[in-house]
């Protein structure tokens, strides 16, 4: 483990992408640690892609995680966790959220979608741990909370504990979304515990 | 309005983004006014200024340049006053900056945020270079959001002692990066008030020349020697002396990544006026020097005409684009650094291209889709509807700055007769912004072009912030808002004409009429933005299968919501699928199909 721990966020606009770096960096933020967060969101709100960044430890510099370090790659769709995986360091982790997201343009015949982004990004990385986040938060009570269950995944690697996660969760939704929050985050947690 | 946030006492620690702590630091060092436009990466910055308690006054300018005369006003009564705007923002705003430039009056800083990269811009553009080195003005370059929060009340401070305005220079990876900050001790700043000062703020020619003189002979010599000294400038060493590297801003933080505590670093916090002596002796000690630097070699051509002797700068870090600890890495490889390689990454995999679209239910569509369907060439604007230059609406053929949709569209129709309609479309607040001149020049001169107004009723693309064309201002008074038909009509334009924006019928009749009307006419295409200020639903759609002939009609109109079932037709071809999750209802794509295929989702199979 290097000094810094570099997660990278790979999702598309409206999926929560930002949310949940935010949750992230704020956890980390409560545990002291030196943090920096950025994104590249500019049009990307417009369903184009959101990647954030949230580094944390003892000192970190940049905001932007170098590239091929990323030590956690958060997919939150398949063929953008494919699109992230070049700056995953070799013994990085994908985790990624099965649900796929076909842009518009794919329908108009002017592009295609990649042939199972799961199988290609397994044969490229050891350690793969895939999930239906999207499943999950809908039994969560909200399709919405998808970001809440990835971030419930990415729980389970890091060392924080569950109640620091829930703080930092609680005081970045919705209040009246807190329930529902809880229950997507506690899914994302349980569907990455060792079978 | 919402409980606004108190100024935390000295010594909090939070973590926020560069916009975030350019606003506490403007209320914490007693700003009295925040203006400015809104403008990625900068808009955030007003936004939650408006929402920290204060005395403060905070407010949407229609555009930059009168954001700036209004903060040159305060500042001639004293105030402490930030003006914000993204880096084109500053060609907007030049006029006035550049001959308030040569007055001396203080306590006004300019926040720009630069966007190299051109994440969200329809260009790159180094504003060290243009209110440095041309105007004049001292900039301030901080990396991350503590140094925006401490280089702000700085700024304030050179500004006031001075009598200058000032710049904060940011650029997107500092505006929207979430870091630490521990503030300081709040202090309120009560202005002065106004005095008539005929020879300091009438820049006639003769006041002018002497301003001139004392700002070229007098101020800038101070303000060099101030940052010369300056600890907001700073050296640090490292094992090996022979190299040296020149750097600021969030590329400090590249090269800390790649070289750690090993290369000696002049980090630069004030870029304009440059140390040259500091850094003529960072030089001589450390003769193996690089300037690292985003975007235009700033620093390395001033160093360079003042015979410093670099080893490169632009050589290794390219002109295009944003650094990254990746491309810092190679350059310093390539300028021959001890143990800096490139950093290696994965083969890339295929990913789906993603290009930005319209959302579901954005009320600009529909005019896109006729647009499209008459073959107008369309003359665009800054905007979420330059999107509709993007395939499959592909409605849009020219788009250059603010406001240039009229004018272009007038060039165009004054020198040439092209054999399809001169369509000028623009948006409420770009309209408002720099739309209402070019319209009033194209009437007044004669040039046969339709405007298309397209008032979502908000400034979608930046997040959603109010405009003179909707009730109300940024702080919440109840302020009527301008009657755009009105307007337009008082400028003298005789053709007027309001359309639903979601009624492809009476969009395409109000177009039919107003591209045959000689002269100048404008039509209003009206609906509010789907989802600013708040996500609207109307009843949302779905395909019946047993009538669709799967002949892509509705694909066409571009809508996120609708992709390619996997059941065909008896012909092999895929049938239309809408995503009940996705759609909001706007009915446009029901309004094309030919066929009837399209029902509420509620409407039994």
């Amino acid at each position: 483990m290097t000094a810094t721990t570099n997660i990278r966020l790979a999702t598309v606009g409206g999926q929560g992408g930002i949310l949940a770096s935010s949750v992230i960096a704020q956890t980390a933020f409560d545990a002291r640690f030196v943090v920096k967060k950025r994104e590249v969101h500019g049009m990307s709100q417009r369903g184009g892609v959101v990647t954030s960044d949230v580094r944390f430890g003892a000192t970190v510099h940049s905001p932007m995680v170098p590239e091929g370090a990323v030590d956690i790659l958060l997919g939150f769709e398949q063929g953008e966790a494919l699109r992230a995986v070049h700056d995953l360091k070799p013994e990085g982790i994908v985790i990624v959220n099965t649900q796929i997201i076909v842009p518009p343009i794919v329908a108009t015949g002017k592009a295609s979608y990649p042939e199972n982004p799961l199988e290609a990004l397994r044969r490229s990385v050891a350690r793969v741990y895939a999930l239906d986040a999207l499943r999950l938060a809908e039994e969560a009570g909200s399709a919405k909370a998808v970001s809440t269950v990835m971030v419930g995944a990415l729980s389970a690697f890091l060392d924080f504990p569950e109640d620091a996660w829930l703080t930092a969760i609680r005081s970045k939704v919705p209040p009246k979304t807190i329930a529902v929050n809880e229950r997507a985050f506690a899914a994302g947690r349980a569907a990455m515990e060792p079978a | 309005m919402a409980t606004r946030l108190q100024i935390p006492p000295a010594g909090t620690r939070l973590l926020l983004t560069g916009n975030q702590a350019c606003a506490l630091a403007a209320a914490t060092f007693g700003c009295n006014l925040g203006v400015g436009y809104p403008g990625t990466p900068s808009s955030e910055i007003l936004d939650a200024l408006v929402r920290i308690e204060g005395s403060h006054r905070t407010q949407w300018e229609t555009n930059e340049k009168t954001a700036v005369e209004k903060a040159i006003g305060a500042s001639m009564a004293g105030a402490r006053v930030i003006a914000t705007m993204k880096h084109v923002g500053v060609n907007v705003a030049a006029d006035p900056l550049l001959s308030f430039a040569s007055t001396f009056n203080g306590g006004l800083v300019v926040v720009v945020g630069d966007d190299p990269g051109a994440h969200s811009s329809q260009n790159e553009q180094d504003t060290r270079m243009f209110m440095g080195l041309f105007a004049n003005l001292p900039i301030f370059a901080p990396a991350d959001s503590q140094e925006v929060y401490d280089f702000l009340g700085e700024a304030f401070e050179v500004s006031q002692r001075f009598k200058t305005a000032a710049i904060v220079r940011m650029t997107t990876n500092v505006c929207h990066s979430e870091t630490v900050v521990v503030t300081a001790e709040p202090m309120t700043h009560t202005p002065g008030g106004y005095a008539n000062d005929f020879a300091n703020n009438v820049v006639l020619p003769a006041n002018f020349r002497k301003l001139r003189r004392r700002s070229l002979h007098e101020r800038l010599p101070a303000l060099r020697d101030y940052a010369e000294t300056s600890p907001l400038t700073r050296e640090e060493g490292g094992a090996t002396p022979e190299f040296g590297i020149i750097t600021e801003g969030v590329t400090y933080g590249h090269v800390k990544e790649i070289t750690g505590d090993t290369i000696p670093i002049l980090k630069l916090g004030i870029v304009f006026p440059l140390p040259l002596t500091r850094i003529a002796d960072f030089v001589s000690h450390h003769p193996k020097t690089v300037v690292c630097e985003e975007l235009e070699p700033y620093i390395e051509l001033q160093a360079r005409a003042e015979g410093i002797p670099l080893i490169g700068g632009k050589a290794f870090f390219s002109r295009e684009g944003e650094l990254s600890a990746g491309r810092v890495a190679e350059g310093l490889a390539a300028a021959g650094f001890p143990g800096v390689h490139p950093v290696a990454s994965r083969e890339p995999l295929a990913g789906v291209p993603r290009p930005p679209t319209l959302c579901p239910g954005c009320p600009h569509r529909a005019t896109f889709y006729v647009l499209n369907r008459m073959k107008a060439n369309v003359f665009g604007d800054i905007g979420c509807y330059t999107l509709g230059g993007l395939a499959p609406l592909s409605a849009l053929h020219a788009c250059i700055c603010m406001g240039a949709s009229i004018g272009m569209a007038a060039g165009v129709a004054t020198v040439s007769t092209p054999e399809n309609p001169v369509v000028a479309v623009i948006g409420d607040s770009t309209f408002l912004h720099s739309g209402i001149t070019p319209l009033l020049g194209a009437r007044w001169n004669g040039a046969s072009i339709t405007v298309i107004i397209l008032d979502n009723g908000i400034t979608a693309m930046t997040g959603g912030q109010p405009n003179p064309g909707v009730e109300g201002t940024l702080e919440g008074t109840a302020t009527p808002k301008v009657d755009l038909e009105g307007l337009v009509r008082a400028l003298g334009v005789e053709h007027v004409t309001v359309a639903d924006a979601y009624d492809l019928a009476q969009i395409k009749e109000a177009l039919t009429h107003a591209v045959e009307h000689p002269g100048v006419s404008v039509v209003i295409s009206r609906r509010p933005c789907a989802l600013m200020p708040t996500k609207r639903h109307y009843k949302v759609l779905r395909v019946d299968h047993a009538k669709c002939i799967g002949c892509h009609t509705c694909v066409r109109v571009g809508c996120p919501a609708i992709s390619l079932a996997e059941e065909t037709t008896d012909k092999g071809r895929h049938k239309s699928f809408i995503d009940p999750r996705v759609c909001i209802g706007c009915t446009v794509c029901q309004q094309v199909c030919p066929v009837g295929a399209i029902v509420d989702l509620e409407a039994p199979a």
